[in-house]
């Protein structure tokens, strides 16, 4: 069964490192980088909405979604998780409104969205591990990576009732808000 | 007795789940259920028998799922089939309700959903069951905009009661952001004939919303809980409350205020008859016909009469030639930022107006008033003279706007009453009519009185009009601004209405307007004036404001007022204040060092002691480029990052707009280039980074925003005779549409210069579209523009 799940934003702990990646910053940011940064991720996790969608599925199913994934990603498995991950609308919004006032902190808040994203994955992953124990998780990818193609993402949205948790998709693909990510993990027993 | 007439009287029974049910009965988890009214129409009719058995009085059509993007060929058949089982089932013992749920889409902007086709999907949902319906019961909704979709869609196509439940989370929030009152204050703008809450949590939860919507609705309300929360249960779906349970908790929903109840997920027959039994014999709180006058947006609701409010002016083009100039260009970011400025400076809802001459202002108001949604939460005042641009505007505006204006003349009042009758609002009423402005203040209530009379007809309330009495100038006429305040008084005392007014008219023609501006603001705020059109960037109306609601026992320990002037800087400190930027200037050094650091504040001080002895043309040449030039290099080096290049170029943007302030004229631009986001592309931060750099090095940009057709561009390059275009696109799928801009372009205007950038692409697939260059940062675009727009303008 597809289930919802919500976090609270303190419950996660998004990784500079992984914001700082998303800026292509290598090595140590200078101290008005940090300091922009460490106020970002602050303000992502205060406005954050975390909710998720996920659901255990057989491996036959995989097909359905796409025929790629059997023979490739999901070899190996007898079943998968499919999920997706939003951290809301408001950040978004923020981001849309920084750009027209601190374009500094629009790139930075949308790293830190970005990173604050990746630490719900983690979150709900930690979750769902716990409830399918022993079961160990394959890999974490999603629609448009390697040969798993971005347009597999329209069934994946219908697949898991995605509006339910205020997501959308667009004739582009763009899943909205912009600061959410589907993924599949195999499921090797 | 007909349905209106028993939830007037009393409590009215709802029946209860319908899917949970089917699943008992052998529903596939993940099956919909309305795939049953074909396969299995008999199990149907028997669950809708059962819950009429268990004492339901309306019973919910098995229509849920039901609409045309998910069955686009035979959407109307499939909710005749459903209405015909429950109209069967009924057999005129219950009420049928025509239900309609979410669309299961998003719409714009968080998706691709147009607002008119979702009331087109909603449309034809209507059309197919009206004829069987008793009423429409449009449910489960947690988006302000598709349940305005769906309302309208519902009044437009049948004239059946409309109510509406809602599906707040557990914040209390609904998915985008609404709570109770700013939902409850769309929807009694829209005339619906009762509201309430239902799904997502058990009754328990409900309990603190259905309280709120108790203290400020004036409908009667619905209350429909799940069965407490659901579990997993051996792969099945399990909720927590049974029928007594269930029945108890939603008995306190009844005492908080609902008084048409029912269930909805994990809810059963026996879960209705418990229901009934256990509050049978009460008696529901009364509906009161409330007088709170409520504006609202997505998210957020503005009450009148606990402290004035500020209604910021400054999105108007009169006498603003920046702001024309960006309205005529639809350049959107300057726009917007004037409005995220106000917000900053205190206004808690703004005026917009678009109002010029050459542009199609229908379509033009509602594309800003659209953007700045996306960007502020504040409460919209819609101001314009042409009916059509407002029907337009208050048709698509997602919450209860304000509506600026009406007056006493008969044309005015016919034209605009029936939008705010049908779309909902609160009226802005200037007291004039086919003979002018009363000279008197007791010419002026009549008016008003007329006003009301009139609005009474098509159902508007007094809650829902704020009067304007008009301030005039008091250098043509000694007695006009008491007039004015006689009759915001009169007004008040005489018809117990809200009033507003355009201050700043009072003071034209005169010497430091702010002076006499705010001194007048500060009376008619003593007169009990409930709201003011004003500029909350003047300082000395905001310290007048603020220091009106200290001394008139608003502000409990003054401690809004000293937080105001901790902002705002106090009246006589500015000496003190301008002796400290000459102390930080000590030297043409500093702003270069300030530049490169990005310290944004101390760049426009630096900058302002400069202009006392250098002309901006030097400051520019000697200090700011040079520092974005320095920083363009390292970032090109790789030693200075993203964050820090844009620091840099909003401190030299804020040191260069400071700068030009001081000049006559504004001085020529480096060039001008136009930039977006392909269609169908929602996400933008590139180009915005993009903008910014190109700004800070002197560059003139038309930003035309995000998901922009090919033909917008065109239009542009065309009419502004621009010959330097910058394109982004994030994803893949969007690259063709940037081949379509690129391609019409060069066949358009071959003179056209075209650079494009983006997450996907590279140098070779640029060329492969046609570009005429790849810029991979916004450094590479600076470059570009340096060698294709350097016009004169």
């Amino acid at each position: 069964m597809i289930r919802t799940y919500t976090f609270n934003a303190d419950e996660l702990t998004p990784s500079p490192a992984e914001a700082l990646s998303y800026l292509r910053i290598k090595g140590t940011p200078d101290d008005a980088t940090d300091a922009l940064l460490s106020a970002c991720l602050a303000e992502v996790g205060s406005i954050a909405d975390c909710r998720c969608r996920a659901g255990v599925f057989d491996l036959a199913f995989a097909d359905s979604i796409h025929p790629v994934l059997r023979d490739s990603w999901l070899r190996g498995c007898d079943r998968f998780v499919l999920f997706c991950a939003t951290v809301g609308i408001e950040i978004d919004r923020r981001i849309a409104r920084y750009a027209l006032t601190s374009p500094a902190r629009a790139a930075v808040l949308d790293a830190a969205g970005g990173a604050l994203v990746e630490a719900l994955c983690d979150k709900l992953t930690e979750r769902l591990s716990a409830e399918l124990a022993p079961a160990r998780f394959g890999a974490r990818f999603s629609p448009g990576y390697g040969n798993f193609p971005l347009a597999a993402q329209r069934q994946v949205f219908s697949l898991l009732e995605l509006s339910r948790i205020g997501v959308g998709l667009n004739d582009s693909l763009l899943l909205s808000p912009a600061k959410t990510v589907t993924a599949i993990m195999g499921i090797k027993t | 007795m007909n349905l209106l007439e028993k939830l007037h009287n009393g409590l009215v029974f709802f029946d209860g789940g319908t899917g949970s049910c089917l699943q008992a009965a052998g529903l596939a988890p993940g099956e919909a259920p309305e795939i049953w009214n074909r396969t299995h129409p008999q199990e149907i009719e028997s669950l809708h028998r059962a819950y009429i058995e268990a004492g339901a009085e309306i019973i919910k059509s098995n229509t849920f799922g039901i609409n045309p993007l998910r069955y686009p060929n035979d959407c109307a058949e499939r909710v005749t089939e459903a209405m015909s089982i429950a109209h069967r089932a009924a057999d005129g013992r219950a009420a049928v309700a025509l239900d309609v749920g979410p669309l299961g889409k998003m719409l714009a902007p968080l998706g691709d959903l147009d607002f008119e086709d979702a009331v087109s999907a909603f449309a034809a949902v209507i059309r197919a069951g009206a004829a069987r319906a008793d009423l429409i019961l449009i449910e489960t909704m947690s988006d302000t905009a598709e349940v305005k979709a769906a309302v309208l869609a519902a009044k437009e196509n049948c004239d059946l009661p409309v109510f509406v439940t809602l599906s707040f989370d557990g914040t209390g929030k609904l998915m985008t952001g609404a709570d109770p009152l700013t939902a409850l204050s769309l929807l009694e703008g829209l005339r619906v004939d009762a509201v309430g809450l239902n799904c997502s949590m058990g009754p328990d939860a409900m309990i603190p919303l259905m309280e709120t919507l108790y203290a400020h609705a004036s409908l009667p309300l619905i209350a429909n809980p799940n069965a407490g929360l659901p579990r997993e249960e051996n792969g099945k779906t399990v909720y927590d409350l049974g029928p007594a349970d269930f029945a108890a908790a939603t008995a306190k929903l009844v005492a908080a205020g609902a008084r048409a109840v029912g269930g909805c997920c994990g809810t059963t027959p026996a879960h209705i008859a418990a229901l009934k039994q256990a509050v049978k014999d009460l008696t529901p709180l009364p509906v009161i016909s409330r007088e709170e006058t409520v504006v609202s947006s997505f998210s957020r609701a503005v009450v009148f009469g606990n402290r004035p409010v500020i209604i910021g002016e400054r999105l108007n083009p009169t006498g603003k030639k920046k702001l024309k100039e960006a309205l005529r260009a639809g350049d959107m970011s300057t726009v917007l930022q004037i409005g995220i400025a106000e917000e900053e400076q205190g206004a808690e809802i703004l005026d917009v107006n678009v109002g010029l001459p050459e542009v199609d202002e229908p379509t033009l108001l509602t594309r800003v008033m659209g953007e700045l949604q996306a960007v502020t939460a504040l409460p919209l005042q819609l101001d314009t003279s042409s009916p059509v641009a407002m029907e337009r505007a208050l048709r698509r505006y997602n919450g209860k706007a304000m509506v600026n204006s009406v007056n006493g003349t008969e044309e005015s009042m016919n034209a605009i009453f029936p939008l705010v009758a049908k779309y909902g609002g609160v009226l802005v009423a200037l007291t004039l009519d086919e003979s002018g402005i009363p000279e008197t203040a007791a010419g002026r209530l009549a008016i008003a009185r007329r006003i009301l009379d009139r609005a009474a007809a098509y159902g508007i309330g007094k809650k829902d009009i704020i009067f304007d009495p008009l301030a005039l100038t008091v250098s043509s006429d000694i007695t006009a601004p008491g007039t004015t305040l006689d009759a915001i008084s009169m007004i008040k005392k005489e018809l117990g209405a809200g009033t507003s007014l355009g201050v700043s008219n009072v003071s034209f023609g005169l010497p430091d307007r702010e002076t006499v501006t705010s001194t007048f603001f500060a009376a008619a705020l003593d007169r009990g004036l409930d709201a003011a059109i004003m500029n909350p960037g003047s300082a000395i109306m905001m310290r007048t404001y603020h220091a009106h609601l200290a001394l008139a026992g608003k502000d409990p320990a003054c401690a809004d007022y000293i937080a105001a002037i901790q902002r705002l800087g106090a009246s006589a400190s500015t000496a003190t204040a301008a002796t400290a930027t000459n102390t930080a200037a000590d030297g043409a050094q500093n702003l270069k060092f300030a530049i490169l650091k990005g310290l944004r504040t101390e760049s426009v001080a630096l900058t302002t002691a400069l202009l006392a002895e250098k002309s901006l043309l030097t400051i520019v040449e000697e200090e700011i480029l040079p520092a974005l030039d320095e920083c363009g290099r390292r970032f090109e080096a790789g030693t200075l990052y993203l964050p820090q290049l844009l620091m840099s170029a909003e401190a030299a943007k804020a040191a260069f707009d400071t700068a030009k302030a001081t000049l006559p004229e504004a001085p020529a631009t480096k060039g001008r280039v136009i930039l977006a986001t392909v269609k169908g592309d929602i996400h933008d931060i590139g180009k915005n980074i993009v903008r910014v750099i190109l700004e800070s090095y002197g560059f003139s940009v038309i930003d035309l925003g995000r998901d922009v057709a090919p033909e917008a561009v065109l239009r542009t390059a065309k009419e502004q005779g621009i010959g330097c275009v910058g394109l982004s696109a994030l994803m893949t799928t969007t690259v063709p549409a940037m081949r379509e801009t690129v391609e019409l372009l060069h066949r358009e205007l071959p003179h056209v210069k075209v650079c494009v950038g983006g997450a996907v692409l590279t140098a070779e697939y640029a060329r492969s579209i046609g570009a005429d260059a790849y810029c991979r940062d916004a450094m590479a675009t600076v470059r570009f523009a340096e060698q294709f727009a350097n016009e004169r303008v």
